[in-house]
């Protein structure tokens, strides 16, 4: 076993190799990778280097390290990661890895060897604590349809001009090794004209989801904008009903997205109540759970109103239906129209806000190897990308489990098209904790 | 998996933050008043993009136990280590708006707010009452402008580094945050008392002088209470002066006697200096000590002054000839005995109170006023209780609230107050002991009923807790109050100790070290 390593950046060319097969650095072989199993975002290891080939070419490698250390903590100030990196392998067969650097030093001894043309020397670095491949395109799937797979803002499975409406894809995760969750990239560009205009950005992970539904309750049609349902609504897919002082279920929740086991679910949906400034009482049940009773004014919007704690889902595997119930705070009578009720899996989720009111979008990228989200517009520079704030933990692919991405969004005047669509293209690093 | 987001001051979406940052919670606290309370977020990353956090402050933040929100409040202090140096920048210190209450030998005032609209749109509005002796209305004005700017934005303090932070290359930040109850803290209560009885109709009015003559040594108008008590807290007058008197216009409240004179000693006295009245005639208001006046009841409001009486400088007041005023007459005493005035009129003056309102009315208008992050209110009951009002803008919200919540629901417990996550303040009565939800045993870990152990998103703080296994049978505790049922009154996670409530009696190290201002 041939340990190959050194120290690179941006995942590219060797600037100093350790490798034995170079004549002017040897690694003492001793190396072996820490691997701490917590949560510690930076570990502190030690490499011992025995540095051949005369005075000029050891002086000539310890600049070349001490410069690449510097530079790393120069990135590392300046908030840029995964710039330079410790790489390695085990085996000439294998892909090399790599792993974040943010500084180090090197303490030096034996000078006096150097009569012999060796110095050794001891690299003191800090570094991630896991190791990342490079990235590989994920192919995707769903049902029995071939790509391109379009995203739509809804899941009713009708057909199209471009295809079915789904709102969800699986990423096939066969070619991602590792034994960690991934950093993984996710990549939307609007396919529909008017998804251009995309406000908040909602995307789902589910981990084993054992079906790709993901229905929701009530889906608006075509065009329809929910703050013009009340004069509207009638004969469209969505639900009116009336509230007063007495808690009322909504019915038919939506069931649990292609739920798991172990999953969470969280409970989205679009309403547009007829008294916007009366506060409503609301909280979400299965047939084993209920959650408090939170009051909010319910916004003429997209929202997402919790999370369920364990999944809705049977011994058997059936999803069961996760249910909004709701009532006026003071008891007064109004009517609340909900629309695009959904209960997607929270394994990760991010909502990101993609672009003001007055600005179109030409993509939009989430990159979870730098918890990062961005957007580019034809409104900007050629080139231009915009980081944009989202909430959530992010989205990690997990290596060998089924994974599933659901997808929502309103745009920025909060107005809400079912046969809105986007493509997606999703990449992923694979992680191990140690090479 | 715990996370932390970080929103624009406006509330309107999550902040871009710069790369890099590894952003961990180390402390989190919630109260049974005012729910969020406290929180300690370590931040980690490189040395410009950990310095970007000292433009935090005041920026909304919410912290995550994977998709339920387990604590939000603001960012109120910023500290960076960096090697050395640490330097913190903090609103604790803040004030952009500022008034001075002040005094000296002729006399106390106060000056109006002045505020720099300029921080307060950024930071929300904090304001100081501050109280300074031995100075007049022109340097406390002086003195407020100083105050201003020498406060309104925050100042970066240098502090010792610890001898572990000492030679540390690390950059690192603590945010130090506050859940938004404690923004209550920020504005001084100022409630207005009420007209309760009053004559103020001042349309083809006229003026009467008092001590400047014999005949008008003493003016005394009478007055009805109404049908229920006023809590009266002084009386508003039309009062000019003539010349420059330099003693004091006395005014009192009298019972009456059964010809409708004053007798006996006053209920309530006022006075206002002579020197400070300008001149012309003017509403003047008489403060007093709160005093009780029974419903139904007629009582005097008599005004003379503290000097002799002087035909040069002298006051006067306003009166009406239309005789409007069905509660009583107005009279003036000429050194022997009480007269009607020559052409007869009533005193022109509205007698203010302290309005007695519901305590969870109060609560809820407090924050309607006062509460600038905050949403609305949701009283869960009404309690019953009726109380004065009347707030004179020493004290802050915070205060003024937390002593309405103490009163309780009548006949009941205490109520307890929660902020929630929409920012609406939530008043409710405090659970009855026979209501307990969670349990701690011998391993010192809250549990659930159901003995499940409770999760960061989950809010023990205001509940009832039963002590397992905790006080062996044999020990006699017929004397006490169950010490097996404990009260939570705060609940404080960390990484590395989780959830561990802090029981109503039981002081923290940090309660003990807390200066109140």
């Amino acid at each position: 076993m041939a340990l190959d390593m050194g120290l690179c950046i941006d995942s590219g060319s060797s600037i100093v190799s350790f490798t034995d097969t170079v004549d002017s650095i040897v690694p003492d072989k001793s190396y072996l990778p820490v691997s701490v199993e917590d949560d510690r975002e930076w570990v502190r290891e030690e490499i011992r280097l025995v540095l051949v080939g005369g005075l000029a070419n050891i002086r000539d490698t310890i600049s070349k390290i001490e410069r690449t250390l510097n530079l790393a903590r120069e990135y590392y100030d300046a908030g840029e990661l995964q710039v330079v990196n410790l790489y390695g392998k085990l085996d000439a067969a294998e892909s090399y890895y790599y792993s974040d650097i943010r500084g180090g030093y090197l303490t030096r001894h034996d000078y006096d060897m150097l009569s012999d043309g060796k110095a050794s020397v001891t690299l003191i670095l800090e570094r991630r604590n896991y190791w990342y491949g490079a990235s590989v395109s994920l192919s995707l799937a769903r049902n029995a349809e071939v790509a391109p797979f379009e995203i739509s803002n809804c899941n009713d499975g009708a057909s199209t001009g471009h295809g079915a409406r789904y709102n969800w894809v699986q990423v096939d995760t066969s070619s991602l090794a590792g034994d960690l969750p991934a950093l993984t990239e996710i990549n939307i560009n609007p396919a529909d004209p008017s998804v251009i205009n995309m406000g908040r950005l909602m995307i789902f992970h589910g981990v084993d989801a054992l079906s790709g539904s993901s229905s929701y309750t009530s889906e608006g049609d075509p065009g329809m904008q929910i703050g013009g349902m009340g004069a509207s609504y009638s004969g469209q897919n969505h639900i009116r009903n009336t509230l007063n002082g007495t808690y009322y279920e909504f019915p038919g929740g939506p069931p649990a997205c292609g739920g798991t086991m172990t999953s969470r679910f969280g409970f989205i949906g679009r309403f547009a109540p007829t008294k916007p400034s009366v506060a409503l009482d609301y909280y979400l049940k299965t047939s084993a759970w209920s959650m408090p009773v939170k009051r909010v004014v319910f916004a003429n919007q997209l929202m997402f109103l919790g999370a369920t704690p364990a999944s809705p889902v049977s011994s058997g595997g059936a999803a069961e239906p996760v249910i909004l119930v709701v009532k006026t705070a003071d008891g007064s009578t109004q009517t609340l129209d909900a629309d695009f009720m959904a209960a997607p899996p929270m394994d990760g989720w991010v909502i990101i806000d993609v672009m003001s009111s007055g600005y179109n979008f030409s993509s939009v990228r989430y990159d979870g190897a730098k918890q990062q989200s961005s957007c580019a517009s034809a409104s900007f520079a050629a080139g231009t990308n915009f980081y944009r704030g989202f909430e959530g933990p992010g989205i990690s692919l997990v290596p060998g489990r089924t994974n599933r991405l659901y997808f929502v969004w309103d745009l920025n005047n909060r107005a809400f098209d079912a046969d809105d669509y986007v493509t997606i293209t999703v990449s992923a690093r694979p992680r191990r904790r140690t090479l | 998996m715990i996370h932390t987001t970080l929103y624009e001051r406006d509330f309107s979406k999550a902040l871009v933050l710069p790369h890099g940052l590894n952003i961990r919670p180390e402390m989190l606290s919630w109260h049974a008043i005012g729910g969020c309370d406290a929180a300690e977020i370590r931040i980690e990353g490189g040395k410009y993009s950990v310095w970007e956090m000292v433009e935090m402050l005041r920026c909304p933040l919410t912290v995550w136990n994977g998709a339920a929100k387990a604590w939000w409040g603001y960012v109120n202090r910023v500290e960076v280590m960096d090697g050395n140096l640490r330097i913190g920048v903090s609103l604790d210190d803040v004030a952009n708006r500022v008034r001075i209450v002040y005094s000296d030998i002729a006399g106390s005032g106060v000056t109006d707010w002045l505020e720099d609209t300029a921080s307060s749109a950024v930071y929300g509005v904090k304001e100081w009452h501050i109280s300074q002796m031995d100075i007049n209305a022109t340097t406390a004005s002086s003195l407020r402008a100083a105050y201003l700017s020498q406060y309104k934005y925050p100042i970066p303090v240098r502090n010792i580094a610890t001898r572990q932070a000492r030679g540390s290359k690390k950059t690192t930040a603590t945010l130090t945050c506050r859940g938004w109850w404690n923004t209550l803290d920020w504005r001084y209560s100022i409630v207005t008392p009420v007209a309760a009885i009053y004559y103020d109709n001042a349309t083809g009015s006229t003026t009467q002088a008092v001590g400047s003559a014999e005949a008008n040594t003493v003016l005394m108008q009478q007055i009805t209470v109404g049908a229920s008590n006023v809590y009266a807290l002084g009386v508003k007058l039309l009062i000019g002066k003539v010349g420059s008197p330099e003693d004091e216009l006395m005014i009192g409240l009298y019972e009456l006697d059964k010809d409708g004179n004053p007798e006996g000693d006053s209920v309530a006295t006022g006075s206002v200096y002579g020197p400070l009245l300008a001149g012309p005639i003017a509403w003047t208001d008489l403060w007093y000590s709160e005093c009780q006046l029974r419903a139904g009841r007629k009582y005097g409001i008599r005004l003379g002054r503290s000097g002799d009486v002087d035909a040069s400088n002298y006051y006067f007041v306003g009166v009406n000839a239309a005789l409007g005023y069905s509660g009583g007459v107005m009279r003036l005493y000429n050194g022997e005995e009480w007269v009607a005035r020559s052409t007869d009129a009533d005193l022109l003056f509205s007698v203010f109170a302290n309005a007695q309102v519901a305590s969870t009315t109060q609560i809820a208008s407090q924050v309607t006023a006062f509460g600038q992050f905050l949403t609305a209110t949701d009283l869960e009951s009404t309690s019953g209780i009726t109380q004065g009002s009347y707030q004179d803008g020493s004290t802050t919200a915070l205060r003024a609230i937390e002593d309405l919540l103490v009163l309780g629901k009548s006949g009941g417990r205490r109520y307890l107050a929660d902020v929630t996550e929409e920012r609406r303040l939530r008043v409710y009565e405090e659970p009855a002991v026979s209501n307990v939800p969670y349990r701690l045993g011998a391993d010192d870990e809250l549990r659930t009923a159901l003995n499940v152990p409770v999760q960061l998103g989950e809010f023990p703080a205001g509940s009832w807790c039963k002590l397992m296994e905790a006080i062996p049978d044999s020990v006699d505790v017929s004397r006490m109050a169950d010490p097996s049922l404990q009260f939570i009154e705060a609940v404080e996670w960390r990484p590395d100790s989780g959830m561990k409530p802090v029981f109503r009696g039981a002081v923290t190290p940090e309660e003990m070290l807390r200066v109140r201002r």
